[in-house]
């Protein structure tokens, strides 16, 4: 006997139920987040993949946020293990190809007019208020391309 | 009448002697005061409002709101004086008929903010020398509440007694007087934007406008509401006492490394709960109740106080046999006690691990949430840019950054954060329980530990007494009466703090039933009384609109809102469909209606109005007269209108004939403020 007469049971049909994402894989709050990137740590709104890869990591979650921190405090004497996440590049391609950010001769990304504006209405909103906030903490000086390379080079 | 304004007398102090302006007011009835433009209406309107420590209605500055008349510099004629001092004084009285003067300064060294307190009409009156004179302050903190607050002073002279209303933050406050008046005084610059326009929102009172009707109009929603708020307050102080009890009760097992259960944490109204709480005591491997424990205790005692103390000799064969078991008993205790530690660390990492789960639900949570104020700022801004589709080949993106890597399709962020929240509550459910058992776990190591030590004392003892002198008292046993008797008293005052504890919760469960249903008991929104209130007010609106020549909305379909107290035209805010002029004409309606609506009935209203330029937005001039007309029936029933105005000295009289009225004219080129 099969075992699905022997449950009784008729007919059986399946269903695709839509299924949980965590939050940070949101493709419109990673959109956001990497627009925040060029637009506050970074030195004329332009960044390399690298640094966007580590910024990347390091506002994901709360955890990774604060070990970022306390390595650029330089309290932090281990190695950083950034973690980089094959989304990112996607993320790039999808804003490229929206034009909010573009690839420059040097391969590096930068913030477009237009992706300036879009990043504006988030002025005087509350979202993203606390990654903003350590944003603002910060400035591009304190993040830059070197300092960020020397962080990952550290042994 | 609660208050009524005799006088008013404003004095400017230049190097060309005195300056300023003295206006009689009509002691009941109509008072128009008519001047031309810019010639000081408004500085006395205003002055007013200073004098009575009102200016936070005027706007936020600590600056003296009022014109450089009064605070720099005056033109008299083709002259520029400069103020050297200015005040401001008004003649009051209440309804027992009690007479004072206030003065405050606008220009000079005195403090701004103090307000003099005469005995007496000084303006009215001023042979009067010396009235009596004391001082009160206003804008200082507790400004109406303490006893030289002015406008505490101001409350009790009006018989007003001020609600304590709920602020933004959740602490209270008194209703301050700033946020009675825009229903009394109808500035010139803000007063005719709207109905209580110049209400002052620094206080951060909740819903401040239907506070303020509500007390005018004392309305017995608000009187329940307190009520309300009062039980809440008190079922809330129960609770934190419910609590204490608990944490009280839970350091008494603590002592013997007992538990408790079936009691909750939280405050109950049923009392006793069922199966009544019990207290758990652990002995070696089991837990057993508290009564057994000390029944236990008591029986041993008993026997042992039967017995004479042994001595040594005589119970050495007993004491040899008596030793082995308990060196077997320690042995086994310290296996317990190992394998005790493995479980509380167990609980431990699974606690943790749980709390980790809490926090990243929360984190997740907060990310859905900014990914769904996201969505929305985008589609406000970008339109074009979609994040369901790859903005070069179509394909769905199904708005993740996963992509299509996925088996099933993303929830919808709405869906994902409802499901998240179901996640943290069955979380939060865990943590609890793995608190609890934890706590537990925790306790039966302690005793266990304690069970070890006690095991190794008697094991000490019972080798000691081996070794001692045949002939004496075995001290094995003596520290075994000792140990009885000790736990035993320890066990009896824990058991009757516990009583003691338990009735204390007996009786906040009795009171918390008490609150609750008289909670229950209280009638939700207004009252019949209230009702009728605001449908004769809505008459009095009706019937003054079609009045005044209100064309906007038929006047009949305006009523007032059981929530906000303001007119309403089906449910809309029909103030920005009306057409300027009308939105004056209501004002009108209002005020008057208010005051018009406490002649009949029990009402905080102080008993006056004050209108600056009523004629806004050139409101046609016979609507005016009946304006007018209707302010003038104040007469009859002590009500006072005071009204200033720039209308043509023409105009004015052909408007008021018929009217019964107390016109104080300015006429060009005089000026409200000059050469006294």
């Amino acid at each position: 006997m099969n075992i699905l007469e022997e449950l009784g049971a008729s007919r059986v049909s399946f269903k695709r139920r839509p299924s949980p994402v965590p939050g940070d894989k949101r493709l419109v709050w990673r959109a956001y987040l990497v627009l925040l990137f060029l637009d506050r740590l970074s030195r004329a709104k332009t960044s390399s993949l690298m640094k966007l890869h580590v910024l990347n990591w390091a506002f994901r979650s709360y955890e990774n946020q604060s070990e970022f921190l306390a390595a650029l405090e330089q309290d932090f004497s281990g190695a950083l293990i950034v973690h980089f996440d094959p989304g990112l590049p996607r993320v790039l391609a999808y804003l490229t190809a929206s034009g909010l950010v573009e690839r420059n001769s040097a391969h590096r990304y930068k913030l477009t007019d237009a992706g300036e504006k879009f990043v504006e209405t988030l002025k005087g909103t509350q979202a993203l208020e606390q990654i903003r906030k350590t944003m603002d903490s910060l400035t591009p000086n304190r993040v830059t391309e070197e300092k960020l390379g020397a962080l990952l080079n550290r042994k | 009448m609660k208050l009524r304004l005799r006088a008013q007398r404003l004095e400017i102090q230049t190097k060309d002697g005195l300056y300023g302006t003295q206006l009689q007011f009509a002691p009941k009835g109509l008072t128009v005061i008519r001047a031309e433009n810019t010639s000081g209406k408004s500085t006395c309107i205003n002055a007013a409002l200073y004098a009575l420590g009102l200016e936070a209605m005027l706007g936020t500055s600590r600056e003296v709101p009022l014109p450089s008349v009064v605070t720099t510099r005056l033109q008299s004629g083709d002259k520029q004086l400069d103020v050297i001092e200015s005040s401001v004084l008004l003649e009051l009285q209440n309804s027992k008929g009690d007479v004072y003067t206030i003065k405050r300064q606008i220009k000079g060294t005195k403090d701004k903010r103090l307000i003099e307190r005469f005995d007496g009409a000084l303006i009215s009156d001023p042979g009067r020398v010396p009235p009596k004179q004391s001082d009160f302050f206003v804008r200082v903190p507790g400004g109406a509440t303490r006893e030289r607050g002015f406008h505490t002073w101001l409350a009790e002279y009006m018989g007003w007694k001020l609600p304590e209303v709920q602020k933004y933050d959740g602490e209270t406050s008194p209703l301050y007087l700033e946020c009675i008046f825009p229903l009394n005084f109808i500035e010139q610059k803000r007063g005719w934007t709207g109905i209580q326009a110049n209400m002052p929102t620094q206080y951060r009172i909740r819903d401040v406008r239907q506070r303020a009707l509500e007390f005018v109009l004392n309305l017995d929603k608000a009187g329940l509401e307190r009520k309300a708020q009062q039980i809440k307050d008190r079922i809330d102080s129960l609770k934190v006492r419910w609590r204490e009890r608990c944490a009280e009760i839970e350091l008494l097992t603590g002592r013997i490394n007992a538990v408790i259960d079936g009691l909750s944490q939280e405050l109950q109204a049923t009392w006793p709960p069922t199966p009544y709480p019990t207290v758990r005591v652990t002995k070696g491997e089991n837990w057993i109740v508290l009564g057994q424990f000390r029944k236990d205790l008591e029986q041993r005692l008993k026997q042992l106080e039967h017995e004479e103390i042994p001595t040594t000799a005589g119970i050495a064969a007993e004491l040899t046999e008596k030793l082995k078991t308990l060196e077997e008993s320690l042995y086994n205790l310290d296996m317990l006690s190992r394998t005790q530690i493995v479980r509380v660390e167990e609980l431990e990492a699974e606690r943790s691990l749980l709390h980790e789960r809490a926090l990243s639900i929360e984190e997740d949570i907060r990310q859905h949430q900014d990914a769904q104020l996201l969505v929305k700022y985008k589609s406000q801004v970008a339109k074009s840019i979609d994040l369901d589709r790859c903005p070069v080949c179509s394909r769905d993106m199904d708005g993740t950054v996963a992509g299509q890597a996925s088996s099933a399709p993303a929830m919808t962020i709405e869906d994902n954060i409802s499901f998240l929240q179901e996640e943290r509550k069955a979380v939060q459910v865990m943590v609890r329980h793995a608190e609890k058992n934890l706590g537990a776990e925790q306790k039966r190591l302690n005793a266990l530990r304690d069970g070890t030590a006690n095991a190794r004392a008697h094991v000490r003892a019972a080798k000691e007494s081996l070794v001692e002198d045949g002939r004496l008292p075995s001290s094995a046993a003596i520290r075994e009466r000792i140990e009885v008797r000790e736990t035993l008293q320890l066990v009896a005052e824990i058991g009757e703090s516990l009583d003691v504890n338990l009735e204390a919760l007996s009786e906040l469960a009795t009171q918390y039933q008490k609150e609750l249903a008289e909670q229950k008991l209280i009638p939700k929104g207004l009252t019949k009384s209230d009702t009728d209130k605001l449908s004769r007010l809505g008459e009095l609106v009706r019937e003054q609109l079609k009045l005044y020549g209100f064309t906007s909305f038929k006047p009949e379909e305006m009523k007032i809102s059981p929530d906000t107290y303001h007119p309403i035209v089906s449910d809309l805010d029909w103030y920005f469909e009306a057409s300027a002029s009308d939105n004056i004409r209501a004002i009108w309606a209002y005020t008057l209606g208010l005051l018009e609506l406490s002649r009949a009935h029990e009402m905080a209203h102080p008993g006056f109005l004050i209108f600056d330029e009523p004629r806004q937005h050139s409101a046609k001039g016979d609507s005016m007269a009946a304006f007018l007309k209707r302010a003038s029936s104040s007469l009859n029933f002590d009500n006072q209108v005071i009204i200033a105005t720039s209308e043509s000295s023409d105009l004015l009289k052909a408007s008021m004939v018929g009217i019964t009225g107390h016109v104080i004219d300015f006429p060009a080129p005089n000026k409200i403020v000059h050469k006294l």
